[in-house]
């Protein structure tokens, strides 16, 4: 659908809250009625909500203590 | 005449342990989930620290030392990574346990969480370079975009773009078949 592609190009601003609320109604008007763009919609926040949940690694105890021991030393022998 | 050409002490070691503090989990991260090998990161954490402690002056008190951080990191990364292509014909091949491990302790916890956290981490892996940082920096570790066109060097419409690509590969990569909960 002609249409659809249209909507394609802003999944992304939707999601991301970049849409203005004129564009958003008008969008969420296109997926009430698209299954379509609705299905590729979920599947977008089921894959930005698990991104999420991954969340940020905590660095191992060892290696922030020898990267500490390391630059220090370094700046060291530098003479920096 | 006396010209002090000494250079004075930056920062002072607990300032700087403070910044390896502050900012190492973050950077680890980023750099973990672009890489496979944990050797190789602390080299990379390695240049890019002392890189910052390098050009500490220009930042006292500023806020975006973050995003220079990891511009530097993302910088030693891509470096990196090309300079392993020459020599290995490999794609990346992260450790699951860490990735999971981290977020879903134990197995029993909840089997759909740690399927969808196994699916979307073999998706990442696979996805091209430029749209593996740009996932990892603005959905999995939250950086708003006007960062990310600092850390990247490029436009606002030029990483909407990435993004929304990156996206789209990651759903066809994942076979939409990340589970609802
Ligand atoms: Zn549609």
């Amino acid at each position: 659908m002609k249409e659809c592609e249209h909507f394609k190009k802003l999944l992304c601003d939707y999601l991301d809250g970049e849409l203005s609320k004129e564009q958003c109604a008008e969008f969420e008007k296109h997926i009430d009625n698209c299954t379509n763009c609705d299905e590729i919609i979920n599947n977008l926040k089921d894959i930005i909500d698990e991104c999420k949940n991954q969340g940020t690694l905590t660095i191992p105890e060892h290696m922030k203590m020898s990267l500490k021991t390391y630059i220090k030393e370094k700046i060291r022998i530098k003479g920096e | 005449m006396h010209l002090n050409n000494q250079k004075k002490t930056k920062i002072t070691d607990q300032e700087l342990s403070d910044i390896i503090e502050k900012h190492s989990n973050k950077l680890y991260s980023i750099v973990y989930r672009m890489i496979d090998n944990h050797d190789d990161i602390m080299d990379i954490l390695q240049e890019t620290f002392y890189k910052t402690y390098k050009s500490i002056d220009n930042f006292h008190g500023n806020s975006s030392l973050f995003t220079y951080m990891v511009s530097i990191a993302i910088n030693e990364t891509r470096q990196y990574i090309r300079k392993k292509k020459k020599t290995l014909f490999a794609d990346i091949n992260i450790d699951d346990e860490v990735l999971l491990s981290s977020r879903y302790p134990s197995i029993e916890e909840n089997i759909i969480k740690r399927n969808n956290a196994e699916k979307l981490n073999n998706a990442i892996k696979k996805l091209p370079e430029k749209y593996r940082e740009i996932i990892i920096l603005k959905d999995i570790e939250g950086m708003k975009i006007k960062e990310i066109t600092e850390i990247l060097s490029i436009s606002v419409q030029a990483v909407k773009t990435r993004i929304h690509r990156g996206r789209l590969f990651l759903r066809e990569l994942t076979e939409n078949n990340i589970e609802r909960m």
